[in-house]
């Protein structure tokens, strides 16, 4: 048995072990130690390594998220970097991960900015539909109900004046507007457009 | 438990392995005893072990043995072992899939 066969053993154990009902206090110093090899990972073109470090950093912001402090940009930044590569399969799991990352540690404005245009062009290039897409628009509502209305206001206003829009776009702005608390005169443009549709 | 202990400590590896299998069992049978009972065993258990579980350099059957008990020990009995021993054993186990990864 090589090493190869035993990664995925030890790696089952110790999601069990992060996943455990317990709390321990002096395990975070050890974990954060680790963060910039699974960030390193996450963007590593080896799909298996990509979930599996997904996956550690999907328990460690759930059970251990001090441990991310300090890094929380740079897990942002390299989750985004991979979201945009068209033909990732982990797609869903990417943005599973951002939301938690929002519940649990607090994320500079300025990158959720940056986040949003971007999810929106995923969304406006992904084959997904239906319900398939909730990790994707449950990301768009929460950070929209954190951003300036204002701000929201002009993005759309620039999304709007585009000639197409696919039906995952339309949601994303829908959400955006609602949550996002944007102008009624915006509201009523974006209803006809997607009306229209 | 002497035995188990004797079996753990023994030079030749395949003997380690029987009295890992040994541990292996004997976790589920711990977990039937009254919940006292349950930190007692398993502090014996880790005590036993994690000598082994830290080294890496040791025969392949050996390490997924040991990573298989240990993962066991806190499946069955996680809810009881001491919180500093838990924490010993997931910086273990942390390390060892860190190395593997590298």
């Amino acid at each position: 048995m090589n090493n190869d066969n035993l990664r995925p053993i030890v790696f089952s154990w110790l999601i069990k072990i992060l996943n455990f009902n317990k709390s321990l206090k002096n395990i975070d110093k050890t974990i954060t130690k680790y963060i910039p090899i699974i960030l390193d990972y996450i963007t590593k073109n080896n799909l298996h390594l990509q979930y599996q470090s997904l996956e550690l950093l999907l328990s460690i912001s759930c059970s251990y998220s001090n441990a991310l402090k300090g890094y929380e940009d740079s897990v942002v930044k390299a989750l985004l970097s991979i979201a945009n590569d068209q033909n990732n399969q982990l797609l869903l799991f990417i943005y599973e991960n951002l939301v938690n990352l929002f519940d649990n540690i607090t994320i500079n404005t300025g990158l959720i900015e940056k986040s949003i245009e971007e999810t929106v062009k995923i969304l406006n290039s992904s084959k997904l539909f239906g319900n398939s897409l909730n990790p994707i628009l449950n990301y768009i509502e929460k950070c929209s109900k954190i951003l300036d209305s204002k701000k929201i206001t002009s993005y759309l206003d620039n999304l709007i004046n585009l000639p197409f829009y696919n039906l995952n776009q339309a949601k994303a702005i829908a959400i955006l507007a609602f949550s996002g608390g944007v102008d009624v005169q915006i509201l009523n443009t974006m209803t006809e457009k997607v009306i229209a549709l | 438990m002497e035995w188990i202990t004797y079996g753990l400590k023994h030079e030749y590896y395949k003997i380690n392995i029987e009295a890992l299998n040994c541990c292996f069992s004997l976790i589920k049978i711990i977990r039937l005893l009254d919940t006292s009972e349950h930190t007692k065993y398993s502090g014996i258990l880790f005590l036993s072990i994690v000598d082994k579980f830290k080294l890496n350099d040791i025969d392949q059957e050996l390490k997924l043995t040991i990573i298989s008990t240990v993962g066991n020990l806190i499946y069955y009995l996680g809810q009881a072992i001491d919180t500093g021993y838990l924490e010993t054993l997931l910086n273990i186990y942390l390390e060892k899939y860190f190395i593997l990864i590298i």
